[in-house]
């Protein structure tokens, strides 16, 4: 990691990448699909601050700095992925095929979709990065739309108020796509791992 | 354990219905009947009692493995590739030479 110091080091533009490049890529590889959208939104991030050098301002580190600015690059990367997926996602009806349609026991588990037993699951065994790899592969699967919310929310942490802002949608809609998420990517961890074990 | 099944499928809504009081949960403070529903539901209903406990792992999973892997240094091909890091070194020049 970079001993940061600033004036020497910081100071010049040229050193940025070697200092803080691995950085601004770890944070946006697990906010965003695809290795490639990572490095591209970090290719952004060095060609914006470059442009705007002059509005630096000293009392932040370089770092701090640089991340605000890829910070504001995934949002857009996240409104534009939101915007162009056509995928509407049914408000209404909420049905997730986890259970059974119709019939006296409608709204029950499909018996062959129910939750299995994750006593096996890892715990403290299960390295992060592994992890984090599979969920955004998980993620992957997802409609865009779903997987953006979820990603805003519980990746970037953004506050659900600002999220429901953004893409206008209304707080209930929020609850739906957050519950799609979840569900789709607890049957999809629960998949991959039992695929594994 | 029948007769508590039973009762259940009688007094809460469906699995359908408790799963998203579940999900919700998560998200924001549910009313008192909604609470109860989950509390009395998730006693007679074993799936949904794995459901929940697994949304909530899977949460703690995503907050420990994220927090590590921010805190941690580069290692094993975890940070830019070499391809990338040329092509964003070049870009650099690029523009500090213009």
């Amino acid at each position: 990691m970079a001993r940061s110091s600033k004036q020497t080091e910081d100071d010049n533009p040229q050193e940025w990448l070697d200092h803080h490049g691995d950085y601004l890529f770890r944070y946006a590889i697990i906010r965003v699909s695809g290795r490639e959208t990572a490095e591209d939104l970090v290719q952004e991030t060095f060609l914006a601050a470059l442009k705007n050098y002059s509005s630096f301002d000293d009392k932040s580190s370089i770092r701090t700095w640089l991340t605000g600015i890829l910070r504001h690059k995934i949002m857009d990367y996240y409104r534009h992925i939101y915007k162009s997926d056509k995928h509407n996602v049914d408000f209404e009806g909420g049905n997730l095929d986890d259970f059974i349609e119709s019939g006296i026991h409608k709204g029950r588990w499909r018996p062959d979709r129910v939750p299995q037993n994750w006593s096996e699951w890892p715990d403290e065994s299960l390295h992060e990065s592994e992890f984090l790899r599979i969920l955004n592969k998980c993620l992957d699967d997802l409609p865009d739309r779903i997987a953006t919310v979820f990603r805003m929310s519980q990746l970037e942490e953004l506050d659900t108020k600002f999220i429901c802002k953004e893409l206008e949608i209304s707080t209930t809609n929020y609850w739906v796509i957050m519950h799609r998420a979840r569900s789709g990517l607890r049957r999809c961890l629960e998949i991959l791992w039992l695929d594994k074990s | 354990m029948k007769f508590i099944k039973t009762v259940t499928d009688l007094v809460t809504p469906p699995c359908e219905d408790i799963t998203r009081l579940i999900s919700k949960s998560q998200d924001t403070e549910l009313s008192l009947k909604e609470k109860w529903q989950v509390r009395i539901h998730i006693i007679g209903c074993k799936l949904c009692y794995r459901y929940q406990q697994q949304i909530k792992k899977m949460n703690a999973l995503l907050k420990k493995s994220k927090e590590i892997f921010e805190k941690k240094d580069v290692e094993d091909g975890e940070g830019l590739s070499r391809e990338a890091y040329k092509k964003i070194k070049s870009d650099i020049d690029k523009n500090l030479n213009k």
